[in-house]
């Protein structure tokens, strides 16, 4: 295996884009990165979607957006893992790149989901959870976090608006964040009294759903121009865990993204004290919390506790959704991902403006597939 | 859920027929054709009283397409007397009775069915 490299990137704002399609949106996306990785030309397309079949009523999203983005010809496929689908679609960039098959691979997460009304989506959305065992029963994304986050409050003896600090902390950064869909300030007062989606998750625990773009160019060192910043793919790792949430072995651990966090940091050389910031998958602020825990930063039961800007702000022990995550920012599904891939290589290039993490030299990203069946971990360096 | 869909699962929906692993014993349910533990393939039927308790559970307002009738509705993971957890709707329930450890009658959903078949 040899090393990668980010060569460019580019990405449209989250939010409701009435006006643009989904191959629009990918374009946008996919031309930015073009033009940042200029001269270098992908000879591979991974898409990052979950629901186009779906809400869009449109499948092989390879060929049609590298015919779309002028990539006509070219190698392009879709990888689907729900919410962790653009994070795996980085990682068979990656390993294109990695194995020698290509020299350079394009990663692209996009998702449509405003053509369709709230139930539609949330009913797709729910396509990511056991369809015989957990969606037949009415189980949606928001109730299988509730279930994980009312038996975490049980246990650890909690109230919901003990989680507060995640979303305030999410909006804070989002709001400067120019490519964020919340854009503003969200007081921990006011946290508590949001309508609730699935008790004990209310509105201000759970991410907006939206349309967005986001895409990264990969390399050999060979194709990266001699002045540019090396930022390395450092790390690449990918787990599974029982597939609902009622058959694993503790309901309250992320046992596919500890492993893939443990994975990581072997590959990347580095431990969890190593990592300068983590953007991880935010849907429900009970995942953030056992996302902490699971990546070594907290005690089990105690991922809580790290909900305060001094532990997770810009400038805390461990900085997390630093542009919004998914909580501010958005979530466009299946793109998601790559968003998170964009915005580490913004941190580590030193071009996040008011978002930027000091001294930031190692970023990780996590997302996952669904309540955790799918985690995909990546850790980029910079060498410069 | 399509007519075939539930007719191949209704022994399991309806019935409640779970497994034993004739290995190292433990109970599964839903069927499935490794067991969790020690991976064995061969199991015996083991049939299920539908008895238990809430290991969590959560109050579901935003239903998703298919269930918006049934809204607000409890969703629930249920630990089973002989093991194992199982995910279900809890119907004629009391809103405030619900909680951790509440002891649950026949854990399948025929509301859940009825609704969404
Ligand atoms: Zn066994």
């Amino acid at each position: 295996m040899r090393d990668v490299f980010i060569l460019g990137s580019g990405q449209t704002a989250v939010g409701e884009h009435w006006d643009l399609s989904l191959r629009q949106l990918a374009r946008a996306a996919v031309s930015a990165a073009l033009n940042a990785a200029r001269p270098a030309r992908p000879q591979a397309l991974f898409v990052g979607n979950m629901l186009a079949g779906q809400l869009s009523g449109q499948q092989q999203l390879g060929a049609l957006l590298a015919d779309y983005c002028g990539l006509r010809g070219i190698e392009a496929i879709t990888v689907e893992a729900a919410g962790a689908s653009g994070g795996a679609a980085l990682r068979q960039a990656y390993l294109a790149v990695a194995s020698g098959a290509v020299d350079t691979a394009l990663v692209l997460g996009v998702e449509k989901l405003t053509d369709k009304v709230g139930s539609s989506v949330a009913a797709a959305l729910g396509s990511a959870a056991d369809a015989d065992w957990e969606a037949a029963h009415g189980a949606t994304q928001p109730a299988l976090a509730a279930l994980m986050m009312q038996r975490y409050m049980h246990e650890q003896h909690l109230s919901q608006q003990q989680f507060a600090g995640f979303s305030v902390n999410a909006h804070s950064n989002g709001r400067t964040n120019p490519n964020a869909m919340f854009r503003n300030n969200l007081k921990a007062e006011s946290f508590g009294s949001a309508p609730m989606v699935a008790e004990p998750v209310n509105m201000f625990d759970t991410a907006p759903e939206a349309d967005g773009a986001a895409a990264l160019v990969l390399g050999a060192a060979h194709m990266l121009a001699p002045a540019a910043a090396r930022i390395r793919v450092a790390a690449s790792a990918l787990c599974t865990d029982a597939f609902a949430l009622a058959d694993r072995a503790d309901v309250l651990q992320l046992r596919a993204a500890q492993q893939s966090v443990q994975q990581a940091h072997a590959q990347a050389g580095c431990g969890a004290a190593d990592i300068d910031l983590f953007e991880l998958h935010d849907g429900f602020t009970i995942l953030a919390a056992l996302a902490l825990e699971a990546a070594g930063y907290a005690q089990p039961g105690s991922g809580w506790q790290l909900a305060h800007a001094g532990k997770i702000g810009l400038q805390g022990e461990i900085p997390i959704s630093t542009f919004g995550g998914l909580k501010a920012r958005g979530n466009p599904g299946g793109a998601t991902g790559v968003y998170q891939a964009v915005e580490v290589e913004q941190q580590l290039r030193g071009t996040a403006g008011a978002n930027q993490v000091q001294r930031a030299r190692r970023g990780m990203l996590q997302g996952l597939g669904g309540s955790g069946a799918t985690a995909v971990t990546h850790i980029f360096e910079c060498l410069n | 859920m399509e007519v075939s869909r539930n007719w191949r699962l209704q022994s399991q929906r309806y019935r409640m027929e779970g497994l034993r692993c004739e290995q190292c014993g433990t109970v599964v349910f839903p069927a499935r054709a490794h067991c969790p533990q020690c991976a064995g393939e061969s199991f015996a039927a083991q049939a299920l009283r539908g008895l238990g308790e809430v290991y969590s559970f959560t109050h579901v307002h935003d239903a998703p397409a298919g269930f918006e009738s049934a809204a607000p509705f409890f969703l629930a993971l249920v630990r089973l007397d002989e093991g194992p957890l199982v995910t279900a709707q809890l119907t004629d329930v009391e809103r405030e009775a619900v909680h951790i450890g509440m002891p649950v009658g026949r854990a399948s959903c025929v509301k859940t069915a009825s609704v969404a078949c």
